[in-house]
């Protein structure tokens, strides 16, 4: 039994061992580097050198050798980070104790972030109101029955669960779905509103994957249809039942249901004094929670927090009719204090390690 | 006193004296004084006259005083009032040889200044250049392109104060917020607006008055109207944001805190000797700190008063602010007797300033900040914060070339001190970046709505925190020793300058609010040579240590070699 424990404590020395450490933070440095070397390129983009050096666990490297990405990285200094907690940072300073248990809390809520956190967006028109959120780089196929009320039947089939083969039930007696083709991104250019599925062609992602548009074709019955992103919605079959009832389908943009609704009562934006340098943009929102009503102003630097879900001032434009049109970005992250904690932490235990009081040398 | 000693307090007091205004031309003085003082609109707020002059004329020839000598208020005075008398005198640069034979300028100089009647043959061809160039992405642009906007942009802007579409002189209404009107504007409305006509009016006196070399109406009709568009205005402390710029713009406290900085740098140590001379000599060291510190914390808290902001709002301001935190490590190190830290200090406060000269020349105004910016809090909590970061990278840096060098000519023991001041840098260089990196993230996850992006700056910042930190841990588990982690704080420097410079010059970004154009090279040039200077000072140190070793007696074999 102790020659089991002695043998463990030898295997956490020795990866406690400090020339990990230096090891691992120069290759983090040299993955920062690469990586935001990679950004200026445009044909990877932010988006492509984030995926590939930042949220990676391994990527490949030149001559195709697999490398570690920040993600796998970090985890291995996680465990390496913890091991010298309980090592050589024993019994020294608190603290270096306290800075480097932030730092394994940063780590971790930035690995938890990356894989619960979500960001979409929300644009509305004055006088617009909705409750739901939607993705830019996520797809949807919606299928849309109206009812008789005015209402509308939705049921959204989200991205991860389209694949060709997969079948999809549709009401109405229509049957179902086959879909036959999946494509992330195709090559639009050139194709009328309702292409025929055959000219339905696969493009690379492109660098900003919010340009990319996905392309789905189906069978319903003899039928093929080709549906791509943020094309119209389209009918399947004969009206069934009592006019209007009919069953569309649509591949759009993912939607997220929102904790309340909003509605977008007046969008304001200032520049300075004989400039286009610009002051301040400003939403004037009401919040509709539970039948409440209440009014907030969302601009930049001051978001709107709704427990885990935040709305930040993002852009605007203007609608054809001339009204303004705000566009709010929406970000869930439900360890959003992560990161707050942990610096704090750090900073604390920086503070603590720089200023405590020094025993005097001869 | 010895002469040593003289020659530093009077150093001391040529850096304090305030420059006095030169009057020139047509008005005297006390005209010249209420010209200067005359607000403008420029860059969303008003300024004195006398920075809005030295604006254009930076713009225009990358000087801030006129060709012809003269005080810049006086040339623009000229340049709106009798406007066809400035045409043929040569202030427009043409910064590239290129340019100048794509013109047809004749110039047996690469960078010359010509007029706007010898460019105005060439304004045809000069408007297809920089047509072509702005459809080119900025960072494909050409220097010669570069410099065909640039230049295209400076007939455009004199062209405009000829025409009266800029300064912009009287504010349409109260309060901050309103826009401000330009001659022509006053024109193009007085046939209705009756406030316009008669504003107008005064405007065309004080022209008639500096035409007829009037000085003492001159005077006075522009103290009219100062203090009529002060009342308009009615944004509080307008007055005194006017003369704290005038005082900026004749004192230019940042000047003489640089050659000050520069004195005390090259200032002879003296240290630890307790002669008369000695103390004579540090005392006007001190002296120099003393004053170049007071100076630039004055210009630095001038431009806070005037911005109502922390400075730190765009790149130049950057400089000016780690300027300053070196500035006051110098001085701390003076007063505390540490030699590598006082002139370690002044050097990077020096260099800093020089460097922050350049970026005023493109044209410095204290403008008002981009929305997204708009918050004191932060621009104080992140910005700053991650600025004293960059200063203590700098300066570690800036101790480490002495370093190795002291360890290179006297041995490693010499050096002991340096190294302890670089240790103790890099520390605080790297609590500094991380605290203000940690605040950036937080306050990029109350405006866009996550804490970390992978944006270039912040990669940047992330990229300083990683090297100092793999030093230090390297210096503290023993696997380096001193003169390795110097190498390793001289290497901070182009770390630190890839951050703060090198991501603008990728272009990407949420953090590219201004880029940077043409110091690449110059970035490039100074990594190379700091990289030089790392493994060429290491090695040199390591054939010191080892030449110790052979010629220290056997006694002495186990004391520390380099490593």
């Amino acid at each position: 039994m102790t020659d089991v424990r002695s043998r463990v404590q030898a295997y956490v020395r020795g990866f406690a061992d400090p020339r990990i450490t230096v090891a691992g933070l120069l290759w983090l440095g040299v993955l920062t580097v690469w990586g935001t070397l990679a950004q200026a390129n445009p044909a990877v983009g932010l988006h492509g050198a984030t995926q590939r050096f930042f949220h990676s666990w391994l990527f490949r490297g030149p001559f195709g050798i697999w490398l570690p990405g920040m993600m796998g990285s970090c985890a291995v200094l996680s465990v390496h980070l913890l091991a010298s907690m309980f090592t050589r940072l024993r019994g020294r300073s608190v603290g270096l104790w306290i800075t480097h248990l932030g730092l394994l809390l940063m780590m971790a809520g930035a690995l938890l972030t990356r894989h619960f956190a979500r960001e979409t967006v929300i644009v509305l028109a004055e006088g617009e109101r909705t409750a739901v959120s939607v993705s830019e780089t996520e797809w949807e196929l919606a299928v849309i029955r109206p009812l008789p009320d005015g209402a509308r039947e939705v049921t959204a089939h989200p991205w991860e669960r389209l694949a060709a083969g997969g079948r999809i039930g549709l009401p109405g007696g229509l049957g179902e779905l086959v879909i036959e083709r999946v494509d992330r991104s195709v090559d639009t250019a050139g194709l009328p509103r309702r292409p025929a599925p055959e000219d339905v062609r696969s493009a690379p992602v492109p660098a900003d994957p919010r340009r990319a548009l996905a392309g789905v074709v189906v069978r319903v019955g003899g039928d093929r249809i080709a549906l791509i992103g943020e094309g119209d919605a389209l009918a399947l079959g004969p009206p069934v039942g009592a006019d209007p009832a009919s069953v569309y389908v649509q591949l759009r943009r993912a939607r997220y249901p929102l904790p309340f609704a909003i509605r977008l009562l007046d969008f304001e934006k200032a520049f300075h004094p004989n400039t286009r340098v610009p002051r301040s943009f400003r939403s004037r929102v009401e919040v509709i929670d539970n039948g409440r009503t209440r009014e907030v102003v969302i601009s930049m630097n001051r978001p709107l927090m709704y427990g885990a879900v935040a709305l930040y001032q993002s852009s605007y434009a203007e609608a054809p009719d001339g009204r303004e049109i705000s566009v709010l970005a929406v970000s869930e992250n439900h360890v959003r204090p992560a990161p707050y904690l942990a610096t704090a932490l750090m900073a604390l235990g920086m503070a603590a390690h720089y200023l405590r009081p020094r025993r005097s040398s001869t | 006193m010895n002469r040593v000693g003289r020659m530093g307090w009077l150093a001391a007091v040529l850096a304090i004296a305030p420059a006095a205004p030169r009057a020139a031309g047509a008005i005297d003085r006390a005209a010249l004084h209420e010209w200067e003082s005359m607000p403008v609109l420029e860059g969303g707020r008003p300024m004195p006259l006398a920075a809005y002059a030295r604006l254009v004329l930076l713009q225009l020839s990358g000087r801030g005083r006129a060709p012809t000598g003269e005080n810049a208020a006086v040339w623009l005075g000229r340049v709106l009032f009798e406007g066809e008398r400035t045409e043929a005198e040569a202030v427009c640069l043409v910064g590239h040889p290129e340019l100048a034979d794509a013109l047809g300028l004749a110039s047996d100089r690469p960078r010359f200044r010509a007029s706007f009647a010898q460019l105005e043959p060439a304004f045809d061809r000069l408007a297809a250049l920089a047509a072509a160039a702005s459809a080119r992405a900025p960072a494909e642009r050409a220097a010669f392109e570069r410099e065909a906007l640039r230049l295209a942009s400076a007939v455009e802007l004199y062209a405009s104060l000829r025409r009266g579409r800029v300064p912009h002189i009287v504010p349409e209404g109260p309060g901050p917020h309103a826009q401000w009107r330009a001659p022509a504007d006053l024109e193009a409305a007085a046939a209705s607006d009756a406030a316009a006509r008669e504003a107008l009016d005064e405007w065309r006196a004080i022209g008639e008055a500096w035409r007829a070399r009037d000085g003492a109406a001159f005077a006075d009709r522009v103290r009219r109207w100062r203090d009529r568009v002060i009342a308009c205005a009615a944004m509080p402390r307008l007055r005194t944001h006017l003369a704290a710029e005038l005082w900026l713009v004749r004192v230019r406290p940042f000047r003489l805190a640089w050659i000050a900085y520069l004195a005390a740098a090259l200032w002879p140590a003296a240290a630890g000797a307790a002669t008369r001379r000695a103390r004579t000599a540090r005392a006007a060291g001190l002296a120099l700190l003393v004053a170049a510190a007071a100076l630039h914390s004055g210009g630095l808290a001038m431009r806070a008063f005037i911005m109502e902001r922390p400075p730190v709002t765009n790149l130049y301001s950057t400089f000016i602010f780690a300027a300053w935190a070196a500035g006051v490590a110098a001085l701390l190190g003076r007063l505390r007797r540490s030699m590598p830290l006082g002139r370690g200090g002044a050097v990077v406060a020096a260099i800093l300033l020089f460097v922050a000269g350049r970026y005023e020349a493109e044209g410095d105004t204290m403008a008002r900040v981009v929305a997204v910016l708009d918050s004191n809090l932060w621009l104080t909590a992140h910005v700053m914060t991650i600025m004293l970061g960059y200063a203590g990278g700098l300066l570690a840096g800036a101790i480490a070339h002495a370093a190795l060098w002291t360890a290179a000519r006297r041995g490693i023991a010499a050096a002991a001190e340096q190294f302890r001041a670089i240790r103790g840098c890099l520390a605080f260089g790297l609590v500094f970046t991380f605290i203000g990196t940690t605040l950036g993230g937080v306050w990029a996850d109350l405006s866009w709505g996550r804490f970390w992006g992978w944006d270039p700056k912040e990669n940047g910042a992330l990229l300083i925190i990683l090297w100092v930190s793999a030093v230090l841990h390297a210096r503290a588990s023993g696997l380096i020793r001193d003169p390795t982690m110097a190498a390793g704080a001289v290497l901070t420097v182009a770390v630190v300058l890839a951050s703060w410079l090198g991501v603008n010059l990728l272009g990407i970004g949420l953090h590219a609010y201004g880029s940077t154009t043409g110091a690449a090279r110059a970035w490039l040039m100074i990594t190379l040579f700091e990289v030089v200077v790392a493994v060429g000072g290491f090695a040199a140190v390591r054939r010191r240590a080892a030449r110790d070793v052979v010629a220290r007696p056997p006694s002495a074999e186990s004391a520390p070699s380099g490593g």
